[in-house]
């Protein structure tokens, strides 16, 4: 009988909670959720309609070079993809485990903010890597070693990639390490608005370091 | 063929002509005629101001006419129509005080036992707020019923029951967080108990974060984690990467070439500029822009330079709320 009349409370706020959102994702996605470091994360937009960016990611000048617009293609056959996409790749690869988001930064780019399930590969470990370090690179990244020694990447892990925005080359510098090594153009996807672009659009972020 | 110079020559002379004419024509006039022309202007400007006032005052401030003007419903035929108005020959001899209430109308024409077409009713109740005597052609008629239409339909589209109550939860959830989203005034804190509680409760280490009664808002949106604390695949797969890297971190150093060193130098340098723009304070009871520069600076006119890093906050430097976080630039 009490879970009974406890039932339309919860209902009420379940339904409560997805109604009250102004700022969603998509109309038909108020927000939505994944994992980062074994925690659960709700990524949404920020719903006061008067923000603004006002702390990091407005700025609209750095030098170029290095800072230069990036062109729109890596490569013919990486796949460009957007903030729905990379929404959708949490929840169908990387809540699986067939896919991983790659924060392509410095590590000090990454700890002070990132993409929630994000992890980081700075760019010059791919973009400096010799044989060896990129085996065991990919090898944690689903490749096989067959014992003829060629690499075997049937089963290796989907990786969508990005960096700090249109300004930023670190993304390109990290896929150009990894095509070095042959590493399929099918399993990259490339986030060229990257963190500037998630941002913009108020959605949540997370903090490995914070500063006080 | 009338060619470019001879154009322009012509251009010119034609518009020394308009001058030289224009001057004899104000040359013409002896400077006391002229005076005696500007004293008489002045005085119909005057009396045309007087007039004008009145029936300003008469026709907007007068409290017999206050209700005319009071709901958005009413449409003013002088203003619905301005052509007609506004026309040299005025065959529309619009009554000033006179207005449509569509809301009359709109249960006139929607109610069962009107058999008439709905144009035939709105062009009498236009034909009788003009007045009997106005002499209207049946095509100012038409135009005049077929605005009060739109009017009405326009009306209506707004007023759906169900458009109008979800407007008044949303303005009213709006309002919720927008009044929770803007802090308290300093002043206002001292004089509530409950508010103050709430503020000494606030962990300043972590993101400020507004209870409102169906959802928790994060101001910045940021969630706190420390990084690979996690036992799921994905961190231990983050944090087989890590340790790659640590150990690695010497070998790539020394492979790099020196056009990549620089490129990963300036970005060394670009997160230290970023730190500092990311740094921000929370406004605490009793701070100042002054006492925040003070203890920012050491120097208290270095308010300013707060004041003018956060313009979507502040929107005077003498003003600032608790809880609200400021960027204090470098």
């Amino acid at each position: 009988m009490k879970k009974l009349l406890l039932l339309p409370l919860f209902a009420s706020l379940v339904w409560g909670d997805s109604t009250h959102v102004v700022v969603k994702i998509t109309n038909d996605i108020p927000y939505a959720y994944t994992t980062d470091s074994g925690k659960k994360v709700k990524i949404e937009r920020i719903q006061d309609t008067s923000n603004r960016l006002t702390d990091d990611y407005t700025k609209t000048s750095r030098p170029c070079p290095p800072f230069c617009v990036q062109p729109t293609k890596i490569h013919p056959n990486i796949k460009n993809i957007a903030e729905l996409e990379i929404i959708q790749f949490m929840q169908d690869k990387v809540s699986n485990n067939t896919g991983v988001l790659i924060d392509a930064r410095l590590k000090s780019w990454f700890e002070l903010e990132t993409i929630p399930s994000a992890i980081n590969i700075p760019f010059p470990v791919m973009q400096n890597a010799n044989k060896e370090k990129a085996e065991m690179i990919f090898k944690i990244l689903g490749m096989k070693v067959e014992k003829d020694g060629t690499w075997n990447f049937d089963k290796v892990k989907e990786l969508a990639v990005f960096c700090n925005g249109v300004w930023c080359e670190q993304s390109a510098h990290f896929m150009t390490g990894m095509l070095k090594y042959n590493y399929p153009t099918e399993k990259l996807n490339y986030y060229r608005s990257g963190f500037q672009g998630w941002k913009l659009l108020g959605l949540t972020t997370i903090v490995h370091k914070e500063i006080k | 063929m009338l060619d470019k110079d001879q154009y322009n020559q012509e251009e010119y002379n034609n518009y020394y002509q308009q001058e030289t004419q224009g001057a004899e024509i104000k040359g013409s006039a002896s400077p006391k005629e002229s005076n005696g022309k500007g004293g008489v202007f002045a005085l119909i400007a005057v009396v045309l101001l007087g007039v004008g006032g009145y029936f300003g005052y008469t026709k907007f401030m007068a409290p017999q006419d206050a209700e005319s003007c009071a709901t958005d419903n009413e449409v003013k035929t002088e203003e619905s129509q301005p052509i007609e108005v506004k026309q040299p020959e005025p065959s529309v001899q619009v009554k000033e005080e006179t207005t449509i209430d569509i809301s009359e109308l709109k249960d006139a024409v929607e109610s069962p036992d009107s058999t008439q077409g709905k144009e035939t009713i709105v062009a009498q109740s236009v034909q009788s707020a003009v007045g009997a005597d106005a002499k209207m052609s049946p095509e100012e008629i038409a135009k005049v019923v077929q605005m009060v239409m739109s009017q009405m339909s326009t009306t209506t589209q707004s007023e759906t029951p169900t458009d109008s109550s979800n407007k008044e939860n949303k303005k009213s959830q709006d309002n919720a967080l927008m009044s929770a989203l803007s802090g308290t005034d300093v002043d206002s804190v001292k004089e509530d108990a409950s508010l103050e509680d709430a503020l000494s409760q606030i962990d300043e280490s972590k993101e400020t974060t507004i209870q409102t009664s169906t959802a928790t808002v994060n101001t910045y949106n940021k969630v706190n984690i420390e990084e690979n604390s996690g036992d799921d695949e994905l961190s231990k797969l983050s944090g087989q990467i890590s340790e790659l890297i640590s150990e690695k971190k010497t070998t790539e150093e020394t492979s790099s070439s020196k056009e990549d060193k620089t490129y990963t130098e300036n970005l060394e340098k670009e997160v230290v500029t970023r730190e500092n723009e990311m740094r921000i304070i929370i406004v605490k009871k009793g701070d100042t822009l002054g006492k925040i520069a003070k203890r920012a600076y050491g120097n208290v006119m270095e308010f300013k330079k707060i004041y003018q890093a956060n313009p979507d906050i502040l929107n005077r430097p003498d003003r600032i709320y608790i809880g609200q976080k400021l960027r204090i630039p470098k």
